[in-house]
């Protein structure tokens, strides 16, 4: 029996989970310091969550056993789908295949749990956020299928941990279709994640929530659970472009010290990364929602664009 | 060996013979019985004939020297044979729960003896090893399943569907004719060609005359209008065959023209790839517009077909760029497709039959919350919404992970041009998956979740027993598929084309185990149930509820280009002038594309040709000396003129 793969998985889960919460607190941070107030503490996503699994559950009256079971699956599948993005640490054996389609279609499973929650609960919110979350994952779906596809293509594998090891040897990281590709990906993350031209998550608005809507009905430890798994989800995708644009710090090979090291700059690199949505989110106002298709077209073109120039030279 | 597919072919006769003889109450539940043994002895023998790679022949009749008709089977035939027994024993536990539930006695006879006679003929046109056998039988199953579209003639509608579904089928019937006499032409012989090629332009001819009949079928758009009015009209046991196995039959029948018949061409591959992707976009497009929850399944048949013929259109043009890996990948998984897709298909139809009839009625609106009042059909219906959506690990995923995997090596190892073709199919592939999940979310979650819209929905109750256990037999189906999918492509001779998903299931499940655990030991246990948010008002009811062209407004609105409406204005006024207005009629409609710009104007076209030869059969005796004198004259100066 080979443990390397169980102490990767439970390292990988641990780290993930850890890092979920600090990094929706930075965002927040950020858009508060440059609205010119002090925003919450750093550990505040922390206490938040340690509140929300105190209180109690109330499920509506209609709820049916989505409602129960979604929360749980959610995370977990998201758990699954972090076993697949290393952080710090590419192990030779991967405890769970690495495959970005696997990987994708696992977003997409946590996505439908979601939506069907929001309708679960028979209020008029509630569909609308998963009828908006789902028309948007319609044009998005193509865009993420092409920028995983042009990742796949200058990768030269499908598997996330073999891009990453691909991306740590090749010496100048920094060729003109990574750089486009990370433009793509910055925008998944600002999209799958619902950040701001695309969705407020901080609002309970009529006008612009997509996410929340589908959320409102849900509260005590659900509702953590979900604000966990967002935070993971988001913290995947982030893992996904800084271990492809900066993979410095990576480790191949067990040993304490790098894995310390990692850490620290994976911790780093993810702070930067956070303070960089922060400061996009706060010079954007909040599209219409009709005009969102416009910035898919950007991450669309892009990919686009990577896979012709590769192809090219 | 071959004498237990005979004992197989007797006992489906038997159960479709019997109920027409024995006109006994209840009789169709020994018919169905007699059919599921036959199902359950046609799964395990060819089980045994697929994995042992057996090719054999089964049975060897001549109605002359000229017409052989021989029956065998091999690996290929096998494994759709496996999925017809499958659905065989599905639909054998369905049936009678069904037919108790549906009024007229002399129709439930009928019916239950139609369905094992549809199926073996369907049985039979995969058996078939002669040209001459597979149209034969080909035209019995599409006469068959024609009479079973009819059940419920007393509908307009239901006439109408029939009708449409006879023409179209007939003139799938004339293509597959023509092809197969052109192959007689090519080959000079009715047996099963092997790898026809050569720069005849019969061959190409051949090809696509076969290739439009079995899409036809299959329903690849535009020739997919007969499937969303026959499928709905038909009884659920009945659409459950016709969309996951018939379709499925035409499909093996295209695997086996492509893979056997010809040298394939390049060119083919590109004509069937835009047939494929305009199918597959369309048709999810059109399902997730559809109201009617069994129309709704039907488009997404479509949009499967769709699927499955892009993973062949790759087979041959990476076959002919020399990507003989790639294009393994994309064959297997694009006949693991349709086989995946007979399956959730059939349980997707089955459950939603049960629905339909416990809430009488068909429409997405007028139902909602009905997994409170049906959990067990509920629960299964969610687990087809899993696997069409290609949620790993079900049996859905599969097809679509082999199909992406292709897609992508394509992208890798081909020429530029053919590169580009491969992002845009790509592109709409990933648009495909999406849509599909949108639609099945909300297919399910306006059907099942919130509150009942309607007086039907709020009455429906649990069906009985083996009305539920036989959808779970494809439900299960459909789990294992999709979990063992590495150990199957394995057994069969393909390992390593994709990851092995087994690892996925179990980690699901050990997670969630241990996230349902921490949560249990860490958090507060206490659960309420009330009312959560009710906007402040005091009751509220289900007409606060989203519907179900209310959830699908915003993806209409972004893709309107697709989705043309045709705004009709009708005004009627006092005087000359038009300008005292006495009444009017105005309407927004979502044009039907295909049946008002292709359909319709053949159709016309046919009539009015029809109306100027009927002028001339008028029944007066003078008039038809007239042609014969006319005839003969003409006879004679032909005949003069050649000699």
């Amino acid at each position: 029996m080979n443990f390397i793969p169980v102490v990767y998985g439970v390292l990988n889960i641990l780290l993930v989970l850890g890092l979920a919460p600090l990094y929706i607190t930075v965002v927040k941070k950020v858009k508060a310091r440059v609205q010119g107030r002090r925003g919450p503490r750093i550990i505040q996503g922390y206490l938040n969550l340690a509140k929300l699994f105190k209180k109690e559950v109330i499920y509506s009256e209609y709820a049916s056993f989505i409602s129960r079971l979604a929360p749980y699956a959610s995370l977990s599948i998201l758990l699954v789908a972090a076993l697949m993005v290393p952080l710090v640490w590419v192990p030779d054996l991967e405890p769970v295949t690495g495959n970005i389609i696997v990987f994708l279609y696992l977003l997409v499973a946590g996505r439908l749990l979601l939506a069907l929650l929001g309708l679960d609960a028979a209020s008029s919110f509630g569909g609308m956020g998963s009828s908006r979350e789902m028309s948007l994952s319609a044009i998005i779906e193509p865009v993420t299928v092409l920028v995983f596809a042009a990742l796949a293509f200058v990768m030269g594998s499908l598997s996330i941990p073999e891009m990453f090891r691909h991306a740590a040897l090749e010496s100048p990281s920094w060729s003109p279709t990574i750089l486009l590709l990370c433009i793509s990906l910055f925008i998944l993350i600002i999209v799958e994640t619902g950040r701001i031209p695309v969705d407020n998550p901080e609002t309970h608005l009529e006008l612009t929530m997509v996410h929340e809507g589908m959320l409102l009905d849900t509260s005590g430890r659900n509702l953590a659970l979900f604000e966990l798994s967002h935070g993971v989800k988001q913290v995947l995708l982030m893992a996904l472009l800084i271990n492809i644009l900066v993979p410095a710090g990576l480790m191949f090979e067990f040993s304490v010290p790098a894995l310390i090291i990692g850490c620290i700059l994976f911790l780093l690199k993810g702070t930067v990364l956070s303070i960089g949505i922060g400061l996009f989110e706060s010079s954007f106002a909040k599209m219409r929602f009709f005009q969102i298709p416009n910035l898919f077209m950007i991450a669309f073109f892009f990919s686009i664009l990577t896979i012709f120039i590769e192809v090219m030279i | 060996m071959s004498e237990i597919f005979l004992f197989i072919l007797l006992l489906y006769a038997l159960a479709g013979i019997v109920p027409l003889c024995i006109r006994k109450k209840r009789i169709w539940e020994i018919s169905s019985l007699i059919m599921g043994v036959g199902g359950l002895l046609l799964v395990v023998s060819c089980l045994f004939a697929a994995l042992h790679n057996y090719s054999i022949p089964v049975l060897k009749i001549s109605i002359s020297a000229l017409y052989p008709v021989t029956l065998g089977i091999d690996r290929l035939s096998a494994v759709y044979s496996v999925l017809l027994g499958i659905l065989t024993v599905a639909v054998s536990m369905y049936t009678p729960g069904y037919l108790d539930r549906m009024h007229g006695d002399r129709r439930k006879y009928l019916v239950s003896s139609l369905i094992p006679l549809f199926l073996v003929s369907m049985l039979l046109v995969i058996f078939s090893q002669t040209l001459i056998a597979f149209l034969i039988f080909w035209e019995i199953m599409a006469i068959l399943s024609f009479f079973l579209v009819l059940t419920e003639y007393e509908e307009a509608r239901t006439r109408y569907a029939a009708i449409f579904y006879l023409a179209m089928t007939q003139l799938s019937t004339v293509f597959i004719f023509f092809g197969i006499i052109l192959l007689r032409l090519i080959t000079g012989s009715f047996a099963y060609p092997d790898k026809v090629s050569g720069s005849d332009v019969l061959i190409p001819v051949s090809f696509f005359c076969l290739f439009i009949g079995i899409a036809i079928k299959s329903g690849v758009i535009p020739f997919h209008k007969w499937l969303t009015h026959a499928h709905p009209a038909a009884p659920s046991p009945v659409s459950a065959l016709m969309s996951g196995m018939m379709i499925s039959t035409a499909l093996y029948a295209l695997v086996r023209v492509l893979t056997r018949f010809y040298e394939t061409d390049i060119s083919w591959g590109y004509v069937m790839l835009v047939f494929g992707c305009l199918t597959a976009v369309l048709g999810v497009m059109y399902a997730l517009k559809e109201q009617d929850l069994k129309g709704l399944l039907a488009y997404s048949s479509i949009d499967n077909t769709g699927v499955v013929l892009i993973g062949l259109s790759l087979w041959v043009i990476f076959a002919s760029y020399g990507q003989l890996d790639i294009a393994t990948m994309a064959l297997v998984g694009a006949i693991f497709h349709s086989v995946s897709h007979g399956i959730f298909k059939g349980l997707l139809f089955l459950t939603a039959g049960s629905v339909c009839q416990a809430a009488h009625t068909r429409n997405i609106d007028e139902l909602g919350g009905i997994l409170v009042r049906m959990p067990s059909t509920g629960l299964l219906f969610f687990i087809g919404i899993l696997s069409i959506s290609a949620i790993p690990p079900f049996s859905g995923f599969i097809g679509e992970l082999l199909i992406y995997q292709a897609l992508i090596g394509g992208l890798m190892s081909l020429d530029p041009y053919a590169q580009v073709v491969m992002i845009i199919a790509l592109a709409l592939f990933g648009l495909t998956g999406a849509l599909t999940v949108t639609t099945f979310v909300k297919a399910f979650g306006l059907t099942f979740l919130a509150l009942p819209r309607s007086s039907g929905a709020e009455n429906a109750r649990e069906t009985p027993f083996f009305m539920v256990a036989g959808p779970a037999v494809l439900a299960g189906m459909s789990i294992v598929l999709g979990v063992c999918a590495y150990h199957i492509l394995g057994i069969f001779g393909y390992p390593g084309l994709m990851p092995d998903l087994s690892t996925v299931a179990v980690l699901l499940l050990i997670t969630t185990c241990l996230v349902y655990g921490a949560v249990y030991a860490g958090a507060s246990q206490k659960t309420k149930i009330s009312r959560t948010w009710d906007c402040g008002m005091h009751a509220p009811g289900s007409m606060n509820e989203y519907t179900g062209s209310g959830f699908t407004e915003p993806v209409v609105r972004f893709f309107s280009p697709v989705f043309r409406t045709k705004i009709t204005v009708s005004k009627q006024y006092h005087d000359s002038f038009q300008c005292l207005f006495r009444t009017g009629e105005a309407g927004i409609y979502l044009m039907k594309f295909f049946e008002e710009c292709l359909y319709l104007p053949v159709a016309r076209g046919i009539d009015r040709y029809a109306g100027y030869v009927s002028g001339l059969q008028n029944g007066s005796v003078d008039r038809y000396v007239l042609y014969v004198f006319l005839m003969v004259i003409a006879l004679i100066i032909v005949l003069g003129w050649s000699s």
